[in-house]
């Protein structure tokens, strides 16, 4: 039991003084002592009990009122042991069928019989400081061979000696080279067992084609690969064999990733547009000036977007016709067309009028965007028209670990490092007994205002 | 340390005027001082409380003194005043034995203003008491001090005691009790015996604070000898304790009056002159 502000249990004394006083009886003295013994002879009610509950009542309130003002708390019986997992790839490593996280869990368990909450943390000092801030009992485990974790922690150190290899880096350069990097830990239980480096592209189709097959004879290993013709469709797989207790890091992949088209708006104005062309895929539209796919107005961009002033043009009725915007064929729309620039090649037509031309890197749009604002027709000739941009393609590499996972210092036992301080969590009653109080007082109101109209 | 009682200031004043305040304020038709006058039976010196109206002037206009005539019936009939000192009258504030000494040095004035013999007793542990006998109207501060002393009002009540009255005088007897008749069984030899005088008067007093009971924390002294009480009163015991306080009251009541005793429920709150008069009153009714 703590109190948040003891110094206010004082008011104890005061409280007890009232009750004190509330409860004696009161020197209203009587001399009709017969009167009286008759009267109580001719009624039964004996209602001290009210009395006596009364002053029960009175007491049980104030008491419940100080113990909130004074801020109870009330250490709780069953504060969680929660288990901080450090997400370190490594305690993956498997050693007799279990891996080294499974072990640590496994340990906590015996130890400390249950667990009420399993985090995996990445800065296991930084969660186990918030844990027991909050009043937990906090125990990490970590194959880190110094792990620093907040006073009152404890910790289970999880450790094998199982050598791993693993590849830690793998991309393509400016050049559109492969680079491919590996590394191996060396443990007391002797020689990494010897492994081979394969490098493999595979087609779209499935056909796979190797481009580099050598033994990990050097620990790091770091080639570069001059690859021909690397298509977008392409995966590069990174892979060493055969596969050690660590098998997170024997394999990688690198797949070409389109970047999202950057479409560039000026600062105001262009809503129906921007929603249009936010609604498609992998795109992000930038207001104001800078490098940009498509830039709508005039301004930086691989690709410009000319629209045409809205009172411009001759009224046309009938429906679109493109690429994407067949869906919406049926749809018949009023729009006012401009005249499209000598030599544009026509994208999107309407009423058999040309309405998104494009000539070169600039794409006109002969009409204004507001009057289309609200139909299906702008985004779907806003699909017609991004279909006609390249996205600029990106390689991203899956699988591949940090060097401190697959070489770094780890431990090589599990066992239990530091044992996690006594729960010191204090679940404060305040509301509880305020609450409580309040009912007890009200009751405690009540009997004496029935009493009064009784009397 | 002895409890001390004193009487308030003027309230010999107001004793001294109550013969006056009597005769002028109405005490009805036919209403008598204890002792009554009829009969020339001398002179003496105006003394203070004196009646101007019963100044000689033909005495003063040759003697150039004040005489005043006294009337009697003969030999003025004994006034014996009767003061119950049980605990009960002790009560919370004092207000009921105040207003027990109060209506004993009253009725012991207007006796000895009436020429009487008055004897003034004491009802308390020892039975019936005589604390003295006096006569004259210049013995009223005798009377008042007598009484003055008397201690706080403490033990049983005793008035069975009252059976062992004192044979009255050939003249007749006035007699006076002043108690709170907290009692069972009512003393009906007693009240008997004080109707048996010539006229008998009987003071119920109660204490303002026990006519209305209200709720809360009480106390009771057993001021009866009995265990001491205390007790939470509410609607219930409220108001069964009423009832009951008047149903001893009728009983008292019903007793004096079987016994030919007038009798007259006073509380604290009211001046002891309103009780007098209404003593007095009631006696002159009854003839």
């Amino acid at each position: 039991m703590n109190f948040a502000r003891p110094e206010l249990l004082w008011l104890l004394l005061a409280a007890a003084l009232l009750l004190w006083i509330s409860a004696r009886p009161q020197r209203r003295r009587l001399t009709t002592h017969m009167l009286l013994q008759r009267a109580m002879q001719a009624t039964v009610a004996q209602s001290s009990w009210r009395l006596r509950w009364n002053n029960l009542l009175l007491g049980a309130g104030l008491l419940a009122a100080l113990l909130a003002l004074a801020g109870l708390q009330i250490a709780g019986p069953d504060a969680p042991l929660v288990v901080l997992v450090d997400a370190r790839a490594s305690l993956q490593t498997r050693s007799a069928d279990t891996t080294a996280e499974q072990r640590g869990l496994a340990l906590v368990a015996q130890r400390w019989g249950h667990t009420q909450r399993v985090l995996q943390v990445a800065d296991v000092a930084a969660a186990a400081a918030q844990q027991l801030a909050a009043g937990a009992r906090v125990v990490a485990i970590s194959d880190r061979e110094r792990l620093q974790v907040p006073m009152g922690a404890g910790v289970v150190q999880v450790g094998d000696d199982e050598p791993n290899a693993g590849i830690t880096a793998l991309g393509v350069d400016a050049e559109s080279r492969l680079l491919v990097s590996a590394a191996r830990r060396t443990t007391a239980l002797g020689a990494v067992p010897v492994r081979t480096l394969h490098v493999v592209v595979r087609a779209a189709s499935g056909a796979e084609r190797v481009v580099c097959s050598e033994p990990l004879n050097e620990a790091p290993l770091t080639r570069v690969l001059a690859l021909e013709a690397l298509l977008a469709d392409d995966t590069v797989i990174a892979r060493l064999t055969p596969r050690d207790a660590f098998s997170e890091d024997d394999a990688a992949q690198l797949v070409a990733m389109a970047l999202p088209l950057r479409i560039g708006l000026p600062s105001e104005g262009a809503v129906a547009l921007q929603r249009a062309l936010a609604a498609q895929e992998n795109t992000e539209i930038l207001r104001g000036p800078g490098p940009c796919d498509l830039r709508v107005g005039d301004g930086d961009g691989r690709h410009r977007l000319q629209v045409v002033a809205a009172d411009a043009g001759v009224a046309h009725e009938g429906i679109l016709g493109g690429v994407a915007s067949r869906a919406c064929a049926g749809e018949k729309m009023h729009l006012a067309l401009a005249s499209a620039p000598a030599g544009a090649a026509t994208l999107v037509a309407f009423a058999g009028a040309p309405l998104l031309v494009r000539h070169q890197d600039v794409f006109v749009l002969l009409t204004d965007p507001a009057a289309m604002d609200g139909s299906a027709a702008l985004p779907l000739l806003c699909a017609d028209l991004l279909a006609q941009l390249r996205p600029q393609q990106h390689w991203r590499a899956t699988g591949v670990l940090d060097a401190d996972a697959t070489s770094g210092a780890r431990a090589q036992h599990d066992r239990v490092l530091t044992e996690p301080a006594p729960s010191s969590a204090f679940a404060s009653c305040e509301h509880a007994l305020l609450a409580a109080s309040a009912a007890l007082l009200l009751v405690w109101l009540i009997l004496q205002f029935r009493a009064r109209r009784r009397s | 340390m002895r409890p001390v009682f004193a009487f308030a200031p003027d309230f010999r004043a107001r004793v001294l005027a109550l013969p006056q305040l009597l005769r002028h304020g109405g005490t009805g038709s036919g209403a008598a001082l204890p002792g009554g006058q009829s009969e020339f039976l001398g002179y003496r010196s105006l003394s203070q409380g004196d009646d101007l109206r019963r100044v000689d002037w033909n005495i003063f206009a040759r003697l150039d003194q004040l005489h005043v005539k006294e009337l009697g019936r003969g030999e003025a009939p004994e006034v014996l005043v009767i003061i119950d000192r049980s605990g009960s009258m002790a009560d919370a504030t004092g207000g009921k034995d105040r207003l027990s000494r109060e209506l004993a040095v009253a009725l012991g004035h207007l006796g000895l203003v009436g020429g009487s013999e008055v004897q003034l007793c004491s009802l308390g542990e020892g039975g019936l008491v005589t604390l003295g006998r006096w006569r004259g109207v210049k013995r009223m501060d005798t009377v008042l001090q007598c009484v003055e002393r008397l201690e706080i009002p403490r033990g049983g009540t005793w008035l069975g005691a009252l059976d062992h009255l004192p044979p009255r005088s050939g003249a007749g007897r006035a007699c006076f009790l002043i108690t709170d008749a907290l009692v069972d069984p009512l003393p009906a030899a007693g009240f008997a015996a004080l109707g048996r005088s010539d006229d008998a008067a009987l003071f119920l007093l109660s204490a303002a604070s026990e006519r209305s009971l209200d709720a809360g924390r009480w106390s009771c002294t057993g001021g009866e000898g009995e265990a001491p009480l205390d007790l939470s009163v509410e609607r219930n015991l409220q108001s069964a304790y009423l009832a009951a306080l008047a149903q001893h009251e009728e009983a008292v009541t019903a007793l004096a009056r079987k016994h030919r005793i007038h009798s007259v429920v006073a509380t604290d709150e009211q001046p002891f002159e309103a009780a007098v008069q209404q003593c007095l009153r009631q006696s002159g009714a009854g003839g």
